[in-house]
């Protein structure tokens, strides 16, 4: 007979939960007593929670989640472009940022080959729709997008 | 004399500027980050030369079309577009990755106009009487109101209660970040100035909900979403058929968003969170709740919707706003000379009751607004390549959170609650409970700290939690809410037993 998988991420999910709730009882203790209240209940509902998820783990009541499919070094490029797009906002501006930005996730999701067709269509998509939505925030919505340090 | 007002709401320039309002508010609403509020704040200064009560119609009907819109990004790409369709989400983008996409937006605004016409028959008819709801709500009953919402945890937690419930406390910890409510102490705020003020509901639900689709999307050369081979149209006639079926479904949910709506600071999404609770027990198919069940769908929509007449109530009789919405449109009033109180029915008559006509009537156009719109935006999500789609809801994201308070780290803020809200969810963790305690965070611990604090003044505090009728009937609910499963449960394997 097969033994069920042991549900590790849970065991980390629990250890956590329970360190953080640690912390939230030790920062509680600078707070007044009325704003204390709620975060220590929060904190021992945690540790409670914890403990019994490490029980339910240990007993094999509990089901690890699904693995999921796909790639992580995709998964990776997003996480990086996205992070590399907000630090390039205050240098080059909110509109120069997304262009790249807006480029670089496109070509992070990009699967098949392109014609040079297809290379102008995506070119076209990404600065209609940066200039379009950036147009409708900053003149319509009045929303301050910000400039940067370029001469633009 | 109603029949007049009837009339002069339906002037051809009061229809099209309900048509108008309408279609901007739903198309503002669908944009994640931008909400009703904002739809308003923005659109409000170009109806200062119209007529009260045409200007009136205009706000009602970007309002109404706001809080719709928000179902869009809920169903299609798992975002909530205002906090009001967190719980659109959970069986709207289900039913979107099974390829009844199409289906899921048809149901969305038959049940937003059917909401939104009992919540404004509500604000016409029943106005003095339900505002009196609003005075007696006191901070203990919005603190029990708040735990009613928190055991949703169990209709949220897939697959492991206990793994939602430490998501709860995760978002309840979150939304103690900064300013506490009652004393003013700085909480968690890591020696920084810039988590003073708080995270902000919809930058944490952009990054829990949306960056956790996109990291996915992007791993696989999958499409988004399912697509039906054949092109179905609006799919109405089996839309009509599922609301027909749902009709008490879509009644409760909509009285209980009129009546949550009447409360202030409750609003859209403790109304359709509380409404979706309710409808998933008493479902038949409760088991179905969360995975794309049609029910789940239409009791959020309606109660959301519901609250735009709920929310005027107290608004129009007693100058108290129920969200920042109506409080935008109170200020929107004063501009236009109306003064609010117990005599506005009668001194303004002709104002109010035309603009509460003209809300009807928008929240009609509604239909074939919705319709056209949701085709569109839902055959654009399916047609789009992968390549222009990550970037489009990546660029929509940031600029959305950006837009909150126009402040950049909001979005850093945003992009990080992302990532750990994917981790969170490769360990077993779903979003939707960590939401769920961001929201009703505040609400509770306001409640309970001002109970507490007059409990205390009176020498009563067990009379104070537990002493009040309306908070007795919300811990019944609540009560219900959580054990009502467990007691069918055990009734339906009792009956066989019988029978043998």
């Amino acid at each position: 007979m097969k033994a069920r998988e042991m549900d590790r991420s849970g065991l980390v999910l629990a250890a956590g939960s329970a360190g953080l709730a640690v912390y939230v009882v030790w920062e509680a203790q600078r707070f007044s007593p009325l704003a204390s209240v709620f975060p220590r209940f929060i904190a021992i509902v945690l540790i409670v929670a914890a403990a019994a998820l490490t029980l339910l783990i240990f007993l094999g009541r509990q089901k690890p989640p699904k693995s999921g499919t796909g790639s992580n070094a995709r998964r990776l490029a997003l996480v990086v472009s996205m992070v590399a797009w907000l630090a390039l906002v205050p240098v080059a501006g909110f509109l120069v940022a997304s262009l790249l930005g807006f480029a670089a996730v496109g070509m992070v999701a990009k699967y098949d080959d392109w014609s040079v067709r297809r290379w102008l269509s995506f070119a076209l998509a990404t600065v209609i729709s940066v200039g379009l939505f950036c147009f409708i925030f900053s003149q319509l919505l009045n929303v301050p997008l910000p400039k940067g340090l370029l001469p633009l | 004399m109603i029949l007049e007002h009837l009339a002069a709401s339906l002037s051809v320039a009061n229809l099209l500027l309900a048509l108008a309002g309408v279609t901007a508010g739903t198309v503002i609403g669908a944009l994640p980050g931008l909400t009703a509020t904002m739809a308003i704040a923005v659109l409000t200064p170009l109806t200062f030369t119209l007529e009260p009560s045409s200007a009136l119609i205009a706000l009602g009907a970007i309002y109404t079309g706001g809080i719709y819109g928000g179902c869009y990004a809920a169903i299609l790409i798992n975002t909530p577009g205002t906090p009001s369709s967190i719980a659109t989400t959970l069986d709207g983008f289900p039913m979107a990755k099974r390829g009844d996409g199409d289906l899921a937006l048809t149901l969305a605004v038959l049940a937003s106009v059917f909401g939104g016409i009992v919540g404004a028959l509500a604000l016409l008819f029943i106005s003095p009487l339900l505002a009196k709801v609003a005075l007696a709500f006191g901070p203990v009953e919005y603190f029990w109101l708040a735990i009613l919402g928190l055991t949703l945890v169990a209709a949220l937690s897939e697959g492991s209660l206990i793994k939602g419930l430490i998501g709860c406390c995760f978002g309840l910890l979150i939304a103690l970040v900064g300013t506490a409510i009652v004393g003013g102490d700085t909480r968690f705020v890591f020696g920084t100035t810039t988590l003073l003020g708080g995270v902000d509901v919809i930058v944490g639900l952009i990054g829990l909900f949306c960056i956790p689709v996109l990291i996915d999307l992007v791993a696989t050369p999958e499409a988004h979403l399912k697509m039906s081979s054949d092109v179905r149209g609006f799919r109405l006639k089996e839309a009509l058929s599922i609301a027909w079926k749902s009709k008490w479904n879509m009644l409760r949910s909509s009285a209980l968003g009129t009546i949550i709506g009447i409360l202030p600071a409750a609003g859209g999404p403790v109304a359709s969170l509380i409404a979706y609770a309710e409808a998933r027990r008493a479902s038949k198919r409760p088991q179905n709740f969360g995975k794309g069940e049609p029910d789940g769908l239409i009791a959020s929509e309606s109660a959301n919707n519901a609250t735009v007449g709920g929310g005027l109530i107290p608004t129009l009789t007693l100058g108290i706003p129920g969200t920042p919405a109506d409080a935008i449109i109170l200020g929107a009033l004063l501009v236009h000379g109306v003064r609010i109180g117990p005599n506005l029915f009668s001194n303004q008559s002709s104002i109010v009751y035309t603009f509460m006509f003209g809300l009807i009537i928008a929240t009609i156009m509604m239909l074939p607004v919705g319709l056209i719109l949701g085709r569109y935006f839902y055959r654009s999500i399916i047609v789009i390549p992968k390549a222009i789609l990550a970037p489009g809801i990546a660029f929509l994201t940031i600029l959305g959170t950006y837009a909150v308070h126009n402040n950049i780290y909001e979005v850093w803020l945003m992009l990080g609650l992302g990532g750990v809200g994917w981790i969170l969810q490769k360990m077993g963790v779903p979003p939707a409970p960590i939401v769920l305690g961001l929201v009703l965070g505040p609400i509770a611990e306001q409640g309970f700290v001002q109970a507490w604090l007059i409990g205390n003044a009176t020498g009563n505090v067990l009379g104070m939690f537990f002493g009040r009728p309306i908070s007795i009937a919300i811990i019944c609910v609540a009560l219900l809410v959580l054990f009502y499963p467990a007691i069918t449960a055990r009734f339906a394997r009792r009956v066989p037993d019988e029978g043998a």
